[in-house]
């Protein structure tokens, strides 16, 4: 469950880098790319499926829209930022260096679960209501 | 206050001054309300009113209003066992963005949530930066034509349906 949250951060942003050091014959180039997207496909369900399900367990009841509203403020505020930041490098440094940052910089993500309880979290007990 | 000079003792470490403060003492039923503003006309000078509301949900969030309007920097709470909560409850999550504060400060001191939302916020950067040029990658980069790069996207996307 933690484990899984875990290669998902990674397994979901980083295969982008597969797609940006393709060439060679066109098969290749597009199997790159298919195969970046079916990496990563499989890293956004391993990670949001498993964070999800963590989340809606650790959050008290009474607590929940709040958390919900604040949480997604901030996770979805950001895409923005991205995207204007993924334009400006695009023209900055190319397409391919873009593709290579956000790829190791979503990585990175990793660096917040490390010390976080949450690679240590096997599976979800459902314990009595918390309130 | 002189005549008791040295049982006065001062705590230089957390000493603030607020200029715009409320104390409430809690009692079971009620709430004895305290505020002290600086004067409206004399500098210098402090404006202290007391009156007591009693702790009923809208007699708070009235009081919350009135606070709100007196433009109150800080509350502080004096009570004997939980007498305190409906009004530390009600006050906190009263005014613009209070139940918004709330959740974020939830979610801050919570280590996992903490962490998944750190997480999350980074991933979720990182993907809109890629995603915002893969496209223009798979054509100009990689030489793709649209067929191709729909029939990449369209194999790719089975890797989700996979993990499912």
């Amino acid at each position: 469950m933690g484990r899984s949250i875990a290669v998902g951060a990674v397994l979901f942003p980083a295969p982008i880098a597969i797609a940006a050091a393709a060439d060679g014959p066109v098969w290749v180039r597009a199997g790159a790319l298919a195969a970046a997207e079916f990496l990563s496909g499989i890293g956004v369900m391993l990670f949001d499926v498993n964070l999800n399900s963590l989340q809606t367990t650790v959050i008290p009841d009474g607590m929940r829209s709040r958390v919900a509203g604040a949480f997604s403020t901030i996770n979805y505020g950001i895409r923005p930022f991205g995207a204007i930041v993924g334009g400006l490098l695009g023209t900055l440094i190319g397409l391919r260096a873009t593709l290579l940052i956000a790829a190791a910089g979503g990585a990175l993500s990793l660096l917040w679960l490390l010390p976080s309880p949450i690679p240590g979290i096997h599976s979800l007990t459902l314990s009595k209501p918390q309130r | 206050m002189e005549a008791n000079n040295k049982q006065v003792h001062v705590d230089s470490i957390g000493e603030e001054i607020v200029a715009r403060v409320a104390g409430i003492d809690v009692a079971k039923d009620s709430g004895m309300v305290c505020t002290r503003v600086p004067h409206q006309s004399q500098p210098g000078k402090r404006t202290t009113t007391v009156w007591s509301v009693s702790a009923r949900t809208n007699s708070i969030i009235e009081l919350a209003d009135r606070l709100a309007e007196e433009r109150i920097e800080r509350v502080v709470l004096e009570a004997t066992s939980d007498y305190w909560r409906p009004f530390y409850y009600l006050l906190a999550s009263a005014g613009p963005g209070g139940r918004a504060r709330e959740g974020l400060a939830f979610v801050v001191r919570h280590p996992v949530l903490r962490a998944s939302l750190g997480c999350a916020t980074t991933v979720n950067f990182f993907t809109f930066v890629s995603g915002s040029v893969i496209l223009l990658f798979a054509s100009r980069g990689l030489g793709l034509s649209a067929g191709v790069i729909g029939l990449a996207f369209g194999v790719g996307s089975t890797g989700a349906l996979l993990a499912q």
